[in-house]
Parts: structure tokens; C-alpha cells; sequence
């Protein structure tokens, strides 16, 4: 039997149609350094998922960075939840992060408070977050991560880290998630969770961006690719729908 | 509290910056307080000499007019050790008190500080009255041991005092530069900067506040001991008694001075890795 999806309980999540992740021509490097994205256009409706793929280096995390509104545009524009980030203020720049789950390659924690805290930190910042300690309960038990909640983030394993910070980014049902590399070293039935979350997360009106080296099994969306800096859409879907009887 | 810089290296630090602040303007406060009796003292003093020739009753009959005259506190016949003491503080040699020959002195102690034209001529016209031939001259110089105090001495204290807050500053700041992790994590879930810069500075106000009242508690505790073991015979009564007005806004204001400092410090260091987290590029 399945393990019950954590997030299925309320889906009032993005309510508008209108595209929640819109890069027009977004060029982003960083400091002095050369343009590591060139002029990357994308759409993204609530509830797709995109798979941006590429070699290492290839400027995925850059575009996370640029969509997490960490690193603003050189050229061109970048607009989330129907706001133009660079007019956007630094309050308000602030909210539109609230909504944004980010789930870093190499997450940070706060190594000496537990687990528990760590993922629980979004609804903390937030305090009109709906979500409580119950649903970060639940979001660790279904990652298999219930034994651990009371362990020092400093003492978790690296797979285990990468489950805390997807877990982190997601508690507060966001609006847009980020995923980079989120697969990378959790194991094959975390691997499968993982997935499911993400779709759980999409399908609850979500735009999920992931981040990944290659094709990810099971996980339903467009494709995209970065070569020599450009952002393309893959010729061909490497997606493929997840098996239910995993 | 999301953030808490309640850890032990950096309370004892704190304590020991603040206690250092502490003793340092209680310690000016206090010669400036010596240095202020002094230039009162001066100020509300006279020296009569009984102009000779006159017999030892005339010393007498001086003292009781002028003991008895409005004003006045006391009145009393200076010795030779008191008179060598004066006129070497005045002369600047060193004057022995068996050389020298009867002065026929009197040392006058006015209730207040007395008006320099006026009192010597009331002196004057009571003594007339009374009899007796005399000069009338101010205290002589202030010890310059007690008035040693005064500006440079401020100055070297304020000085040193805002050397040690500014090492509780850096202290505070140091400290948010360490939690550096939470305020990029606070960033990157949008907590707002402001937020994030007064969560930090309330962290630093908290443990400075606590450390300052620490130290303050610690001084009040020490302090006895100290003058105690200095040779003083001193009570905790009579320590409290003797805090000048200035010493009790010192120490009342010294915690929350610690703690507006901190909280600058924490904010300016939680400030600079916000920032760097914010925009990567």
C-alpha cells in the first residue's frame, strides 16, 4: 500500500491562470563574469512541471537563481506571479519569495537545531502560513525521515539533507518550486517520493521547476534543455508518466 | 524567538567588556566628583591671619568672631603640618613644619561657597568689631591631586568607555556574522530584510542587556570587597549611600546602553550577509 500523500488535503493553491514563472529574453551571469544564461524565454502555468536539463555547468542552477529572484536579470525581464521582479520593491520582492520553495543542490541547515525546526523555519517566517507542525510531521514521515525529526540537521546524512530541503521547500505549499538536482544521492524509494511530492505539489496548482543532469522517471512535463547558455525546449519529452505501481 | 545569541562565550565576553565600561566611568565619576568637592571646598574657604603683633588670646578672640559670624561652618587655628602643607602646595618647595614660626593662621569653612569680594570684607569688619587686626586670603591652590580629575581625565574615560563599546559592537557583530546560515536561509524564504535586521538585533540587545545587568550586579556585589580589602572600613549601606546621583545613572544606564549598542552591531552584521544572500550577482 502507498503511502499517503502528505499535501492532498487542501488544494487552494495558485487560483489564477495567469503564468506563474515568465522569463522574456533573461540574460544572468554573475558579478563581472561572462553571461552564463543568454536571453532564456519560458512560460510557465500554474500546475506545469519544467525539467530543465543540461551538463554540469550548463547555467540550470543559474536559471533557478534567476526565477528565485536571488540574481536579477542583465537583460531582459523576468516576471513571477504576474510581478516584474526588478519593479518590485524589496517588501514586496520578499512576499513573492514566500511563495517560492527553493530546494538548493547543496541545501544549508541550521546544523545545530533539529530537523524539525529546519524544515518548520518557512512557516515560521511566514506567520500567515496555514501550515503547521502537523503537516511538517507529515511531510517527514512520508519521506521516511519520522526517526530523524529531533536529530541535529548537522548529523544527517547527505541523502537525508537533500529530503530535509525538498521538505522545506514545500511545507508551506508554495506557489512556485524549485528543485535543484533533488534526486542526487537520496536513493531509489526516496527517489520515487520525491517524484510523487512534486506532482502532488503541480497538480495542487503549483509551477515546479526541476533542475536535473537528465531525464527524471517518472515526473510528467515539458523539457527543456540549456546549450552554450541558451535555454531550449527539448526536441523530444524524455518524460515519462510515473508508474502507479511504484 | 527565531534568534538567540544567549551562548556562553559571548555573554562572558559581554559581561567582561561591560563590567570593564562599568568600572572605568564609575571611576571617572568618581574623581570628578573628588575634583568638584575640591574646587568647592577652595571656593567656600579662607585663611585669616591675625596681623602681628598680638598675644595668643587675640588668636582666640579671632576664632570665637569669626566661628560665631553668619555663614560661617567652622573656624579653627591651623597647625604647623597643616600651614607646611599649604605653603608648599602654594610655593612648590618643600617647607618643614618645625621651621616655621607661629603664623597665627585660621582656617574658615563657609557653609557655601562664598562670594570671593564680599566674604573677605564681612570677615574683615567682624574681626574690626571684634578687635583684632587680620588679612584675609582665599583657600589657596586646589590639590592638585584631587582636581586632577577634571577635562582630560573625562575625555580619557569617555574615550576608553567608547573603545569598549565599540568592541561590544564588534562583538554583537561577529556574532550575527557567525549565524550567518539563518539569515541566508531567511532570506531565501522571504523573510524581509527589515525583519530579519530587527530579529537580529533583538538577539544582540537580549544578551547585552543580560550581560550588562550581570556585570552591574557583579560591580554592586565586588566592589565593598575591593575597597574593603583596600582598607576602607565600608558597609554595603554605606557604599550605596555614597553613589552620587551621576554613579546611579551610570549604573542604571549602563545595560541598556549595552544593549542599544548590540543591538546596532547585530543588526550591521546580520546586515552584510543579508545582503551578500540576497543578490547573488
Amino acid at each position: 500500500m502507498q503511502s499517503p500523500l502528505p499535501l492532498l488535503v487542501d488544494a487552494a493553491i495558485a487560483p489564477d491562470r495567469l503564468a506563474a514563472v515568465r522569463l522574456e529574453g533573461a540574460t544572468a551571469g554573475y558579478d563581472a563574469g561572462p553571461d552564463i544564461l543568454i536571453g532564456a524565454t519560458m512560460d510557465l502555468k500554474p500546475g506545469a512541471i519544467a525539467l530543465i536539463t543540461g551538463p554540469s555547468g550548463a547555467g540550470k542552477s543559474t536559471l533557478l537563481h534567476l526565477v528565485r529572484t536571488a540574481l536579477a536579470p542583465r537583460e531582459g525581464r523576468v516576471t513571477l506571479l504576474g510581478s516584474d521582479v526588478a519593479r518590485l520593491p524589496d517588501a514586496s520582492r520578499a512576499g513573492i519569495r514566500r511563495r517560492i520553495g527553493y530546494a538548493a543542490q547543496e541545501p544549508l541547515f541550521l546544523d545545530d537545531e533539529t530537523l524539525f525546526d529546519n524544515v518548520a523555519l518557512p512557516l515560521n517566517i511566514d506567520p500567515t502560513s496555514r501550515q503547521t507542525g502537523q503537516d511538517v510531521m507529515d511531510l517527514l514521515a512520508f519521506l521516511g525521515l519520522t526517526r530523524d525529526t529531533s536529530r541535529p540537521a548537522g548529523a544527517l546524512s547527505a541523502g537525508q539533507r537533500k529530503l530535509a530541503a525538498l521538505a522545506r521547500a514545500l511545507v508551506a505549499r508554495p506557489d512556485i518550486v524549485l528543485a535543484d538536482d533533488p534526486l542526487a544521492g537520496v536513493g531509489a524509494d526516496a527517489e520515487t517520493k520525491v517524484v510523487r511530492l512534486l506532482t502532488e505539489l503541480s497538480r495542487l496548482g503549483a509551477a515546479v521547476i526541476v533542475a536535473a543532469s537528465g531525464p527524471i522517471s517518472g515526473l510528467n512535463g515539458d523539457v527543456w534543455r540549456i546549450r552554450d547558455g541558451r535555454l531550449e525546449r527539448a526536441p523530444e519529452s524524455v518524460l515519462k508518466p510515473l508508474d502507479p505501481a511504484r | 524567538m527565531l534568534v538567540s545569541f544567549l551562548r556562553p562565550w559571548l555573554f562572558v565576553s559581554l559581561a567582561i567588556l561591560i563590567a570593564a565600561a562599568l568600572a572605568v566611568a564609575l571611576g571617572v565619576s568618581g574623581l570628578n566628583a573628588r575634583a568638584a568637592d575640591e574646587r568647592a571646598r577652595v571656593a567656600s574657604a579662607f585663611t585669616v591671619r591675625v596681623l602681628p603683633p598680638a598675644p595668643e588670646e587675640t588668636l582666640e578672640k579671632a576664632v570665637a568672631a569669626l566661628a560665631s559670624a553668619p555663614g560661617v561652618q567652622s573656624a579653627r587655628p591651623m597647625d604647623a603640618t597643616r600651614a607646611a602643607q599649604l605653603l608648599s602646595r602654594w610655593g612648590g618647595g618643600q617647607i618643614n613644619a618645625a621651621d616655621l614660626p607661629s603664623l597665627r593662621l585660621i582656617e574658615v569653612r563657609l557653609a557655601a561657597a562664598g562670594d570671593p569680594v564680599r566674604t573677605p570684607t564681612l570677615l574683615t569688619e567682624r574681626l574690626r568689631t571684634a578687635g583684632v587686626a587680620a588679612e584675609i586670603y582665599g583657600a589657596g591652590p586646589a590639590d592638585p591631586g584631587r582636581t586632577a580629575s577634571s577635562r582630560m581625565v573625562l575625555l580619557a574615560g569617555a574615550a576608553v568607555c567608547a573603545a569598549l563599546l565599540l568592541a561590544l559592537w564588534f562583538a554583537a557583530g561577529a556574532a550575527a556574522r557567525a549565524d550567518r546560515v539563518r539569515a541566508i536561509l531567511w532570506s531565501d524564504l522571504g523573510a524581509g530584510r527589515s525583519a530579519t535586521l530587527a530579529a537580529y538585533g533583538r538577539a544582540g540587545s537580549e544578551v547585552a542587556f543580560l550581560a550588562g545587568a550581570t556585570a552591574v550586579i557583579l560591580a554592586v556585589l565586588v566592589a565593598p570587597g575591593v575597597r574593603m580589602a583596600a582598607g576602607e572600613t565600608i558597609s554595603f549601606g554605606s557604599m550605596i549611600a555614597s553613589l552620587s546621583p551621576w554613579d546611579v545613572l551610570i549604573v542604571l544606564v549602563t545595560p541598556l546602553a549595552a544593549a542599544a549598542t548590540a543591538a546596532l552591531g547585530a543588526r550591521a552584521g546580520a546586515a552584510s550577509t543579508f545582503d551578500q544572500a540576497d543578490r547573488l550577482g
